[in-house]
């Protein structure tokens, strides 16, 4: 006998997001769901808008990383309110994780709350979080090829950030060619070109934020 | 390589959509879009190995890969995209820019039981 389904693979998971985004919003708390391949710079990226946000804000990160707590204690040393998910191997983090960080939080509005997802350009893309917004954070020594070689990922982001343009110049990479990876694959997502090491750019993605976060 | 989890989540919908009086399930087809980022090689491993002493052990597991669309912004010329080719941000026909479309599905379609 045949039945028919037809049901998300990801239902049990996308419900829970939607109960961790219910439970930010409640608090007045946006949640931003940070994505990249390893080593693009999303801590030290995290780590400037935390600067440069309005202290007023009350701002939380979330860090996923299959091991230790390096981001994590690096932030706290700060003073900037955070708390670790390890995965020990998984290679995303999933809703269920988020709300278990979540209450190791202390968490109150108005603010934004991110969530540093595993560094990883395939498998994070599935999984919702319960954010409201998601940056994908792409970097000049990666190559101008991302986009086209991880559509899925630049596909569901709400900005695109491209880190570490103070190497423009010094490494293979075409900024016509990056932005039109993007746009094929996003046609609406803004591109924030940054420097997290010398601050360049951050400014921009503030302003962004704070009116996005309004939504 | 998420296919652990999302084996998972197939044999959790799947268990839920059986009737109680005939649970033994014997097949389960699922569409995967191109850009659902699932491997069909590592997928099937993993629901092999997870339905061991459930139901759903020894069920086939059918796999319809669903592709993805790059349409043309002006000339609108349609081309399949399967997720794994080059993906040319460019028309073929006109040189304008494309956008992608579709190839997120990821549904258990449909389940068969003895």
């Amino acid at each position: 006998m045949k039945i028919n389904v037809r049901k998300n693979v990801l239902s049990d998971n996308d419900q829970q997001a939607l109960t961790n985004a219910q439970r930010l919003a409640g608090l007045g708390i946006s949640g931003v769901n940070i994505l990249a391949s390893p080593g693009a710079g999303k801590t030290t990226f995290i780590v400037r808008l935390l600067q440069a946000l309005p202290g007023e804000l009350n701002n939380a990160v979330v860090e996923g990383d299959v091991a230790s707590s390096i981001d994590t204690d690096r932030i706290i040393a700060l003073g900037f309110a955070a708390t670790q998910i390890n995965t020990g191997g998984g290679c995303h983090l999933d809703a269920s994780m988020v709300a278990s960080a979540l209450d190791k939080l202390t968490l109150r509005g108005p603010g934004f709350l991110f969530i540093e997802n595993i560094g990883n350009l395939i498998c994070p893309a599935d999984f919702r979080l319960g954010e409201s917004l998601r940056l994908v954070v792409a970097s000049v020594p990666e190559g101008d090829d991302k986009p086209v070689k991880y559509p899925a990922i630049f596909r569901l982001a709400d900005a695109v950030v491209l880190n570490k343009i103070d190497l423009l110049g010094h490494v293979e990479f075409t900024m016509d060619n990056f932005v039109a990876g993007v746009r094929a694959v996003n046609a609406a997502a803004p591109i924030f070109e940054v420097s997290a090491r010398n601050g360049a750019g951050i400014d921009k993605v503030v302003e962004w934020l704070r009116e996005a976060g309004k939504r | 390589m998420h296919e652990g989890a999302i084996a998972e989540s197939i044999l959790r919908v799947a268990m839920e959509a059986t009737p109680k009086d005939r649970p033994k399930i014997t097949r389960v087809t699922v569409v995967a879009g191109a850009l659902s980022g699932v491997e069909n090689e590592p997928l099937l491993l993993w629901f092999g190995h997870l339905s061991k002493g459930t139901p759903a052990e020894g069920a086939t597991m059918v796999i319809t890969r669903a592709a993805a669309r790059l349409v043309c912004k002006d000339c609108r010329q349609r081309r399949d995209y399967d997720g794994a080719g080059p993906l040319d941000p460019r028309c073929a026909v006109c040189g304008s820019n494309v956008s992608l479309e579709g190839g997120d599905e990821l549904y258990v379609e449909s389940v068969e039981v003895e």
